[in-house]
């Protein structure tokens, strides 16, 4: 309980720059979960009970649904509509508890606000029900969240992310660098197991022309998902002799992982077909075997139906690099397989519509401002440091999301 | 072939070992790899002695880098198959990666393909490798590897002439114990294979014999460009220099103990063709009849022929499968 509290102390602490508060810390929602649990005073923040309006309105509008089918039904007995009917009623039910709880907690909060001692007690035992009312509150919203926006069929699964530079020469390959470390270091702060699969330095060690993260979290990968994308950076580079400001850009791809982080297991390699995966090895020509004598033991994998090529080179066993090779092929083939039904599902429903998967330059990091910007919620944050050193990104992460679940909400339909 | 000195700037600036890897190394990813590599591994050595493990890998770059000694040698290792960690020391060759490759293809097939593995009423009869010119014992150890991958009871035995192979073979099969299964049996033994004690050492049938056998002929080991100088001056000569000789005698054996399947490494096609000619009255690859064998050869990854495979024509049931490995027919 210390540790929260702890942490709760941090959630304010003054920005570096500028003379306003920010948040630098919001533990997980698991944390929070455990904190209202045992210690029911601690309040809960708004964005953990209350229902997004998009969502709101969307649910109203299935109520409205629901409560015409039932008078239709009563009139005459239909097969479509009886299932449409089966198919609304947990989420109605679960909207309609909410509703109720939404109305209650405002009566409760009138009561709560009165001032007068005499109803100091009755205030209160007022914020004692709010807070319960909250938490079941938290519940519904979670239901009917999952029941509006199914989840990610990967969610639940650890991740692996991809780093490499895009525009801006060496100072992207810097900034790619920076990058990772600033996953590495989101991480360890929030204790979750991860190893560097590959790290390519660039030519002058600078910078790194590619890298690979693996990290095996469950779930991590629902809460990265939408790091994937170009970010990029606006500084002066170190190397910079007139002081100019570069935009320079870094690329993230983030895939589920499928296989274990156990690079010993076959388990990747197995759910290819024979002849669907070219393996090359690419060492020196020359005579080879008995006559040299190399450490070289990369791996290079190609997937033929799809063209999609996995080189892993970093292990000095031949075989955990094949290993390794075969698991992120499976990865970036299973999100590839997924996207591509995504789309194939919005297009039979309608032609307009937004993705919220890799929209093209989704945040700048802008250093002589120490600002992050993520251009899809429009929100800015101005702890450029925090950012970079994983102390802050939660905060990012939880803005993120709360878009994310709006735009989905956006491109609804209830199934 | 001189280094850039922009490159050299690069590394020093990186950091003060990358140079020294770079005159055998040649490039920065291959040095900044294996100094990775040998930072990890004299980090964990030296333990919380820092200044212990700086020193200790100063002198392994300098070893690596100027003098061109093998990392093996330095590291003491190489992982091999899946997941064995063969020990590797002066006097007894380094596993190749061709020899990696070429074995988990053999080893997975037959525990993939092959009637005694893949049968579901137990045949009686226990399957048996014998591996000649086992050197580190790295091939029968990845096949004792794979094998465990079933439950199929499985004897593998090694040979080699050299002690100093024949020590680090048994040292090899200790420190990979944890790897390999119960109902498999791994043994090594010293002997020449052309001696006739070969012949009561070996005494019962086997399934396959594999074989790496010393395949550099006098005149490629003489030439720079055929073999690297640091494995001409670190790694034994006895397991480099051979050539038909030992794959007569290796098919002699197989023919001996009634194998059904030989697997051996080799230099590239010419030798191919050199052992199909001396060995043609042993295996009569060429005739139709029962008795005589099914010869091919197959690439290694970078394109070179690399191993002979040979199976019985009346074992076409146990080991037809091999067909799928071999690309390239007499
Ligand atoms: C090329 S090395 C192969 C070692 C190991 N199988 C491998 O693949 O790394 C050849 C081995 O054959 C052994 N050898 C050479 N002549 C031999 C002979 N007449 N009888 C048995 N072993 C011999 C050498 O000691 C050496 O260990």
């Amino acid at each position: 309980m210390q540790a929260i509290r702890r942490s709760m102390a941090r959630l304010l602490v003054p920005a570096r720059s500028r003379n306003h508060y920010v948040v630098r810390h919001v533990p997980s929602r698991f944390s929070f979960m455990r904190m209202y649990s045992t210690e029911p005073a601690e309040s809960i923040p708004d964005d953990e009970y209350i229902l997004s309006p998009e969502l709101r309105a969307k649910a109203e509008s299935l109520k409205a649904e629901y409560d015409q089918l039932t008078a239709s039904l009563a009139e005459a007995y239909d097969n479509a509509k009886m299932r449409q009917h089966a198919k609304l009623e947990a989420l109605v039910n679960y909207a309609t508890a909410y509703e109720r709880s939404s109305a209650e907690l405002a009566d409760l909060e009138e009561l709560a606000s009165a001032t007068d001692k005499d109803s100091l007690q009755l205030r209160d035992e007022a914020l004692g029900e709010m807070q319960e009312i909250k938490v079941s509150m938290a519940g519904l919203k979670e239901k009917i969240q999952r029941l509006l926006i199914p989840p990610h069929p990967f969610a639940d699964y650890p991740c692996i992310m991809e780093f490499r530079p895009g525009v801006g020469g060496s100072e992207a390959a810097i900034f790619t660098k920076n990058l990772m470390e600033m996953y590495q270091n989101y991480c360890q702060n929030m204790r979750w197991k991860f190893s560097v699969l590959e790290y390519h330095p660039s030519g002058d060690g600078s910078g790194i022309t590619e890298g690979i993260l693996a990290i095996e979290e469950p779930g991590a990968y629902d809460r990265l998902r939408f790091e994937g994308g170009v970010h990029r950076v606006q500084r002066i580079p170190e190397t910079e002799s007139k002081g100019r400001v570069h935009t320079s850009t870094a690329a993230i791809v983030v895939l589920p992982q499928l296989d274990q982080g156990d690079e010993n297991s076959n388990e990747a390699e197995r759910s290819f077909a024979p002849g669907e995966v070219r393996v090359d090895v690419m060492r020196a020509r020359g005579a080879g075997g008995q006559h040299v004598n190399t450490t070289d033991s990369a791996v290079r994998l190609t997937h033929i139906p799809t063209g999609i090529v996995v080189a892993m080179q970093d292990q000095r066993s031949q075989h955990k690099n094949k290993a390794r090779a075969y698991m992120i092929l499976r990865a970036r083939l299973a999100e590839k397989e997924h996207n591509e039904k995504v789309i194939k599902d919005r297009q039979a429903r309608t032609s307009q519509v937004t993705t919220t998967d890799r929209s093209d330059k989704l945040r700048t990091y802008n250093y002589p401002q120490n600002r992050v910007t993520d251009h899809r919620c429009g929100f800015t944050m101005h702890d450029l440091p925090g950012c970079m050193d994983g102390s802050a990104l939660d905060t990012l992460l939880d803005k993120v999301q709360e878009w994310a679940t709006n735009e989905e909400v956006k491109n609804l339909q209830f199934q | 072939m001189r280094i850039p000195p922009a490159i050299k700037l690069i590394a020093r600036k990186e950091s003060p070992f990358l140079p020294l890897l770079l005159p055998t190394l040649r490039d920065l990813d291959s040095a900044r790899r294996e100094l990775r590599w040998i930072t990890e591994h004299f980090t964990e050595k030296a333990g919380s002695s820092r200044k212990d493990a700086g020193l200790m890998i100063r002198r392994a770059c300098y070893l690596r880098g100027v003098k061109s000694y093998p990392l093996q040698y330095i590291l003491g290792s190489q992982p091999f198959g899946e997941s064995l960690d063969i020990k590797c020391r002066r006097g007894v060759l380094i596993p190749r990666w061709e020899t990696d490759e070429w074995g988990m293809k053999v080893a997975s097939g037959i525990r993939r393909y092959h009637p005694l593995f893949t049968e579901s009423k137990q045949l009686s009869s226990d399957f048996t490798v014998l591996d000649l010119c086992t050197g580190s014992g790295c091939l029968a150890l990845l096949f004792a590897e794979q094998l465990g991958h079933s439950n199929k009871k499985c004897h593998i035995t090694g040979i080699d002439v050299s002690d100093k192979a024949y020590a680090l073979a048994n040292e090899n099969l200790y420190a990979n114990k944890h790897v390999i299964k119960d109902n498999v049996s791994v043994s090594f033994a010293q002997c020449d294979i052309f001696s006739t004690e070969m012949n009561r050492l070996v005494d019962s049938d086997v399934d396959i014999v594999i074989s790496n056998p010393p395949y550099v002929s006098e005149d490629n080991y003489n030439s720079a460009a055929h073999t690297e100088s640091s494995v001409r001056k670190y790694e034994p000569r006895l397991a480099l220099i051979g050539g038909v000789e030992f794959y007569k005698r290796i098919f002699e054996i197989a023919t001996l103990r009634h194998a059904k399947a030989v697997v051996c490494e080799l230099a590239d096609e010419q030798q191919f063709n050199d052992i199909l000619a001396a060995t043609d009255g042993i295996l009569n690859h060429q005739q139709q009849h029962k008795s005589s064998w099914n010869v091919g050869a197959m690439h290694d990854g970078a394109g070179v022929v690399r191993t002979i495979i040979a199976w019985r024509r009346d074992a076409d049931k146990e080991w037809g499968w091999l067909r799928n490995l071999v690309n390239i027919l007499p």
